[in-house]
């Protein structure tokens, strides 16, 4: 009888599991498909000659890696990553954190700002891009600002020193919405009993802001820099359309180079083993991020044993 | 799971060289598979044919779609084409489209760039064409278009119409201009040139141009002249004749001591020159020459550039606004400083791909050789404004008759130069890594600040090099 009931479970549990196995199928086909394999292949490639238009013809271990260390071109492109990670990063979070403090308010109006600021999120890059490309032009509209207060026209995407920076600064103009939304949406859940605590207890607005919103948007927060950081270190389209990598490949970035190599100039094994670079060094990112994410774990956990032991 | 990895990366290892499978073999050049002159195409079952090309201008569009269907309509029950039109946008994502499709299969015939073609024929993307045309056929296309069409002693393409490059200008803005009696530096007075042996030199260019460029009022100018094109390809298609033909080397794979050769840096100054005396925009559009358009009762904004350096395909935008198809004019491309003379020409142009099946071949170039027909010519070449492939045709086409009046003898001057002087553009294999590199250096010579000329063509030299050895180019 025993036997029986384990049986009928048994089967159950596999129509359950078989039922699931279903469910994930689309998922599963569709990560294999376009995810999985395109990453094998590409690896797979990284140790070949394969040229687009000539095929595959051999195997050539780690030439097209060692290859990679004297291409001057791919460290600087490297260098040019890093520093607009190291710009944007921090700005763009840290613009669109004052930004959702200066909306998070319900006073009437305080809408239109929103709009504002999300706006240039919803605008492809391509135009945001073409639109600067004619700002930042000789006779444009900032050289034009700068001409009424005395000075001299900038080269900015034609100035190889300047090149980056006019890039950083829309790419920051041009992002900080988005982050600004998902902050607001944090600060937004942040209780508002612990400003009234922290206001009984006599804490001033920096204080308030320092030991009741930031911890309250902590997890939020370390998302929005995960999430910018990854976008960062993906940077393509600006490059792309306004300076194609130059001045002096000042604006060459990895991602551009992979296309580079891999697209104009049909090296499809030399631009896999680049990409396979950038996706090694893109784990190591993500397991830095996560190590960030298990120090706000172990913040937490400090904090709120630090609360048990003053109740 | 070791074992797995292996057996996972071993059997894509085994797909790809699969994928890159061979086509049919090619014949020996003077081994003739094709149709006589005049002989009548046969078979027994409709051979179907796929084409592809780049979508082109208006004129362009209404002349494939007409062409393509008369010649189905032709060829009914025998040969029917089938058209893919992609758009080819800037950055050569024509070529780059063609490209990613070569492991899948190539469509039978193809319309590729001119310069690609001694490319596409090194990495055996295009067979020869020589096998299945007569030279009779053949004896009648200009020179430089079987040159440019040839790649190791075989033809691989065969072109309908070509282009060059002239000075183009506004009439009403270079009259006003002669009537200041201007002259040169050297106190000889300013003329327009009445044949290709008195084109103005780059520097008389120069000089005409900065003196042509003209206040607006607000900061704002007409230049003399617009060298604006697309990013990849146009400044080296439009200045390599400054390097006397020697841009790569006798081998054409060697861009160090010849791209930054002595002649490399007098292009590189002289361009930079254009700008430092305000001759050209250094942010100058494709459009400037003809902002002041005015079609469809839209009217235009301000003409900001006299002259505009660039090619023939440009001229059916020009006569696309009244105001400006009275008002256009052309005069002949510069000759180099030193005297010497040689005008860059190649356009677009029909090949035959690998993965066309030999039993297709003679039906695809049947296709081809009525494309590339004396009627198909002459009407490509009146619709789109551009000099024909075929030289009888300069003597039959009434604008390009000698003392023809059409837009004030501007076609003759073209046909004039194209005659005394015409070259391929840039004959490499390795012109898709070389062509996008010297324009690049050549774009930022002219639009960066202060850069130092020596090193930009020094490191485009160097990249171009390194390149072509790691694209192992024989």
């Amino acid at each position: 009888m025993l036997q029986t009931a384990n049986k009928k479970i048994s089967a159950r549990q596999r129509r359950y599991d078989l039922t699931g196995w279903l469910f994930c199928l689309p998922a599963v086909v569709f990560g294999a498909v376009f995810l999985i394999a395109p990453i094998l292949l590409s690896f797979t490639f990284s140790f070949t000659d394969y040229h687009m238009l000539r095929g595959l013809h051999a195997f050539v271990g780690f030439e097209n890696y060692v290859e990679l260390f004297s291409d001057a071109v791919f460290g600087k492109a490297i260098v040019n990553t890093v520093k607009f990670v190291v710009f944007v990063v921090p700005l763009q979070c840290g613009l669109a954190l004052l930004l959702a403090l200066l909306v998070n308010r319900t006073a009437k109006g305080f809408g239109v700002f929103k709009l504002a600021y999300f706006a240039p999120v919803i605008t492809s890059m391509t135009v945001v891009a073409l639109l600067f490309m004619n700002f930042y032009d000789a006779n444009g509209l900032f050289n034009l600002l700068l001409g009424t207060v005395g000075i001299d026209a900038q080269g900015f995407l034609h100035d190889p020193r300047q090149a980056m920076y006019s890039i950083i600064f829309m790419s920051v103009w041009q992002g900080a919405g988005y982050q600004m939304i998902i902050l607001l949406a944090a600060l937004q859940n942040v209780q508002p009993e612990l400003y009234e605590a922290a206001g009984l207890d006599g804490a001033n607005g920096w204080q308030k802001f320092r030991h009741v919103t930031l911890p309250g948007i902590l997890s939020v927060g370390s998302f929005v820099l995960l999430i910018t950081l990854i976008g960062a270190f993906k940077l393509f389209t600006q490059p792309y359309i306004m300076t194609q990598g130059g001045p002096d490949n000042s604006t060459m970035t990895v991602v551009l180079y992979i296309y580079e190599r891999g697209m104009t100039d049909k090296l499809i094994g030399y631009g896999s083993a680049i990409a396979m670079l950038f996706t090694f060094a893109f784990i190591l990112a993500s397991a830095v991020g996560k190590g960030g994410s298990r120090g706000v774990a172990i913040y937490r956990r400090r904090r709120d044993r630090y609360i048990e032991e003053m109740i | 799971m070791k074992k797995v990895c292996a057996a996972v990366l071993a059997a894509m290892m085994a797909l790809c060289l699969f994928a890159c499978g061979g086509s049919d073999p090619v014949a020996g050049k003077d081994e003739f598979l094709g149709l006589q002159d005049g002989e009548e195409f046969t078979t027994d079952k409709e051979i179907s044919v796929s084409f592809i090309r780049p979508r082109g201008n208006d004129a362009q569009e209404r002349w494939w779609t007409t062409t393509v269907d008369a010649f189905n309509t032709a060829y009914a029950g025998r040969i029917k084409v089938s058209s893919e039109v992609l758009v080819r946008g800037d950055n050569s994502s024509y070529e780059q489209q063609i490209g990613l499709r070569v492991a899948e299969g190539l469509p039978d015939v193809m319309y590729m760039d001119g310069p690609y073609v001694s490319n596409w024929a090194y990495n055996g993307m295009i067979v020869p064409i020589d096998n299945y045309i007569t030279k009779t056929y053949l004896s009648d296309f200009m020179d430089y278009v079987i040159d440019q069409g040839t790649y190791n002693e075989r033809l691989y393409a065969l072109s309908i119409v070509d282009s060059t490059i002239m000075v183009f200008y506004r009439k009403s803005y270079m009259n006003a201009f002669l009537q200041t009696n201007p002259k040169f530096s050297d106190g000889s007075k300013i003329e327009l040139p009445s044949s290709p042996e008195t084109a103005w030199t780059f520097n008389q260019l120069a000089e005409i141009a900065a003196k042509m460029t003209s206040s607006l009022g607000g900061g704002k100018y007409r230049y003399g002249l617009n060298i604006a094109g697309d990013k990849t390809e146009w400044m080296s298609y439009a200045f390599s004749p400054m390097w006397g033909g020697n841009i790569l080397g006798a081998d054409t794979l060697t861009a160090t001591g010849n791209l930054n050769s002595a002649k490399g840096l007098e292009a590189g100054n002289y361009l930079r020159n254009l700008r430092l005396k305000n001759a050209i925009n250094p942010s100058a559009g494709g459009t400037d020459f003809y902002d002041d358009g005015v079609k469809e009762d839209v009217a235009g904004s301000e003409c900001k550039a006299a002259m505009y350096f660039t090619g023939t395909q440009n001229i059916t935008k020009f006569n696309e606004f009244e105001n400006i198809a009275a008002d256009w004019d052309a005069t002949y491309y510069p000759r180099n400083n030193d005297g010497s003379y040689s005008v860059p020409c190649g356009g677009w142009t029909l090949s035959l791909s690998k993965d066309c099946a030999l039993s297709k071949r003679v039906a695809a170039v049947e296709f081809i050789k009525y494309l590339t027909s004396a009627s198909s010519c002459q009407s490509f070449a009146s619709q789109t404004a551009s000099p024909p492939a075929r030289k009888s045709l300069y003597e039959s086409m009434a604008e390009y008759k000698e003392g023809s009046a059409v837009q004030g003898g501007a076609y003759v001057r073209i046909k004039q130069q194209i005659f005394k002087a015409a070259t391929p553009r840039t004959k490499t294999i390795a012109y898709a890594e070389f062509s996008p590199l010297l324009a690049k250096a050549l774009n930022e010579i002219v639009s960066d600040v202060n850069p130092n000329i020596k090193d930009k063509l020094d490191t485009a030299a160097k990249t171009i090099d390194n390149k072509i050895r790691q694209a192992s180019y024989k």
